[in-house]
């Protein structure tokens, strides 16, 4: 973006770079608020919150299976927008927090899809109904496996992150439309005979709603805690392996000089 | 990591360039980046005195490069080969231009067969008609002697002379300087993509083969 | 014309290449044939059993055969650095990305002339004589899956495990098309105009977006 003045992006660069320090810094606070929240959490989930009058206990995994879903398609959105970032500026902390935030996004759907299922065998008499959210999850989780496939994978040498920022674009940009032809899939033949809870939030009783709001707080913590960590660990691998490289130069170059006078 | 660090020349047309350095110096990187086929992190390059980096699509048109590989396709003939990239370039009087190419190459028997079927000599020719195909101004040529037989070598150097002659820039790299034209007009020694060492053609007659020798030694020694 | 002079060359190269191997296609063909004949064995051989699974074997079958060529399409650039040699012309990136795409459509409709009348006959699909419907559905759907997999292949080329790799990145994102074909096609036997309608509009929204990110973006994958 070579059309964008000069002191505009070294105002993104500053920002981006304090941010991260900032955000590295106060890590290890976040972690400790998100084990405290969590706590909560399930303090509240377990002996506050009333039990729901059909579902009953089944029920409570609604205030872990929720916040994972709405973090799980988060995380994909940051891909994308990482992505973008990346192939605007090409700075490695974009690639890195795409990378980040897919493995972590990938691990909400897993964890989405795992209590989706377990709470839908007493619910629904069965593990899995292809209901059209379901099955959009299902193939979220498989493009997002490909991306991590795809960077695991990369052939030596290869530019693999402008590459995975280009398959993260597109596979985010997929995710409505697949969503779209799999709900009229589903509506266009006889519908499925599931009760869902659609529209959380619109008929929950209030002590429930607050739940759900505090679970979903605590998660967020744990999820933006988790995303830190991440983005840091790999950063600072990065720097460590350019120093080996640079530091072995350097002793090799001291080395030979020696020798020759 | 840089692989290439403050590496700086010029180049004119009808003279020959010739960057030694051993394997791993940064001389296909160099190569590349002139032909645009990597972009530099930083520097920049300028042809005709305009900027290169930055130029149109089509200014490629100026570059013709000869690289480790052939760039041909095994199933076509040399001639189909060269008609398909004559086809992308969007050349005026394809059949001539073939005809010619060939021709300059020496591989104007060679237009009939199947790209997959060439020895590495042959092919090594019909890629420099491939090069050459579109009249560029500015030769790239990256080891273009490498496993090469003796004669190759000769006919491959009588085939460059000419095309220096012609009035074209020719940039050749190579880790053997034995096997170098006679014309060659100007040498760099590249070693862990820094340029050690510079001479001229006088340089050449008498001692720049011993100061090559010793800029690899030094190198080898490192690794 | 003249603009699209690159892309053409690029098609006329692909379509000379693989008809110096026909064995090629041929094998595609044949293995797309055994997913037909497996998926035979998926329900009882009854008139209603085939008819139901029919449209699934079709489209299954299209898309593991598609996967195979794109890979290998894009293969043939890979070899001799060939690639290298289209990014040095003065073309630009949007021209090779038409070009490859271009062959990719081609070589699948090819494919799908065998396909379809196969499938049709042994699973007794009955369009009630709809054919340029499906004809006009199949090409649509056809376009969008050689957008994707000739891009895919790209990136794929850039691991070291293409072959995996391009299916598993390829088929989830082709679920929308594969829903487009299978159900279009129903919608089309069962005479419901209106449903197919919407399918066919579908698969064109796709054809359209991932038409012009796909071309956009390939300079980005194949660039160095």
């Amino acid at each position: 973006m070579r059309w964008l003045p000069r002191s505009w992006r070294q105002f993104w660069s500053t920002l981006d770079g304090r941010l991260y320090h900032f955000l590295v810094d106060v890590r290890p606070w976040i972690g400790w608020f998100a084990v405290g929240t969590m706590v909560f959490t399930f303090g509240l989930v377990f002996w506050w919150v009333p039990l729901e009058a059909v579902q009953g206990y089944p029920q409570k995994i609604f205030y872990i299976h929720v916040p994972s879903a709405w973090l799980a398609y988060t995380a994909f959105g940051l891909v994308f927008v990482a992505s973008i970032l990346y192939l605007w500026q090409r700075s490695r902390l974009w690639d890195i927090f795409a990378r980040c935030a897919a493995e972590i996004g990938f691990l909400f759907t897993t964890l989405t899809l795992v209590t989706g299922m377990l709470w839908g065998r007493p619910i629904w008499g069965a593990f899995w109904t292809w209901d059209a959210r379901l099955t959009t999850t299902l193939i979220l989780w498989f493009i997002y496996g490909g991306y991590l496939l795809l960077r695991a994978f990369a052939r030596p040498g290869a530019d693999i992150g402008r590459i995975a920022a280009v398959v993260g674009i597109i596979g985010f940009l997929d995710v409505p439309i697949i969503h779209m032809s799999v709900l009229w899939w589903r509506t266009l033949h006889p519908a499925p005979v599931v009760m869902i809870l659609d529209d959380p939030g619109g008929g929950l009783p209030t002590s429930m709603l607050v739940t759900l709001l505090v679970s979903l707080s605590s998660f967020t913590l744990v999820f933006v805690y988790l995303l830190i960590q991440r983005v840091w660990q790999e950063r600072t691998a990065e720097n460590l392996d350019l120093l080996e490289t640079l530091l072995d130069r350097t002793d090799r170059a001291a080395r030979t000089k020696g020798r020759i006078s | 990591m840089r692989a290439l660090d403050d590496v700086s020349f010029s180049l004119d047309r009808g003279e020959l360039l010739v960057v030694a350095g051993p394997n791993g110096a940064g001389k296909t990187t160099l190569v590349r980046t002139v032909a645009r086929l990597s972009r530099p992190s930083a520097g920049r390059i300028r042809l005709d005195g305009a900027e290169w980096l930055d130029a149109p699509a089509d200014r490629q048109r100026e570059v013709g490069l000869l690289s480790h590989s052939t760039y041909l396709y095994d199933r076509l003939t040399a001639r189909e080969n060269l008609e398909f990239y004559a086809r992308l370039y969007r050349l005026a009087d394809r059949d001539a231009r073939i005809r010619r190419a060939l021709a300059g190459a020496g591989a104007l028997d060679l237009a009939g067969l199947r790209a997959g079927t060439l020895s590495r000599g042959q092919a090594q020719r019909v890629s420099i008609a491939r090069a050459i195909l579109h009249d560029p101004g500015l030769l790239l040529l990256d080891e273009p002697h490498a496993g090469l037989d003796p004669h190759s070598v000769r006919r491959l150097n009588g085939v460059l002379e000419d095309l220096r002659t012609d009035g074209r820039a020719i940039l050749l790299t190579t880790h053997d300087l034995a096997r170098v034209p006679e014309s060659a007009g100007r040498f760099l020694i590249l070693v862990e993509g820094r340029v050690v060492d510079a001479g001229s053609r006088d340089d050449a007659r008498n001692g720049l083969e011993r100061r090559y020798e010793r800029a690899v030694t030094r190198s080898a020694g490192e690794l | 014309m003249s603009t699209f002079a690159p892309a053409l060359a690029i098609l006329a190269k692909d379509v000379r290449l693989e008809l110096r191997r026909v064995e090629s296609l041929a094998t595609m063909t044949v293995f797309a044939g055994l997913v037909i004949l497996i998926f035979a064995f998926v329900g009882d051989p009854t008139p209603a059993d085939l008819a139901r699974v029919g449209p699934g074997a079709l489209w299954a079958s299209i898309l593991f055969a598609g996967a195979l060529g794109f890979e290998r399409w894009f293969a043939e650039e890979e070899r001799n650095a060939a690639l290298h040699g289209l990014l040095l012309a003065p073309v630009d990136r949007e021209m090779l990305f038409l070009g490859k795409w271009a062959g990719g459509t081609l070589f699948l409709l090819a494919l799908e002339a065998l396909l379809v009348p196969a499938a049709a006959t042994l699973y007794r699909l009955d369009l009630g004589g709809r054919w340029a419907a499906f004809a006009a559905l199949l090409i649509v759907v056809t376009i969008g899956y050689a957008a994707l997999g000739t891009f895919f292949a790209a990136v794929a080329a850039r691991t070291t495990a293409s072959q995996l790799l391009l299916p598993v990145l390829l088929f989830p994102l082709s679920v929308p098309l594969l829903l487009a074909g299978i159900e279009g096609g129903q919608a089309l036997a069962a005479g419901e105009a209106g449903d197919y309608r919407d399918w066919l509009g579908l698969a064109l929204a796709f054809d359209v977006l991932f038409g012009t990110v796909c071309t956009m973006a390939f300079g980005t994958v194949i660039e160095e």
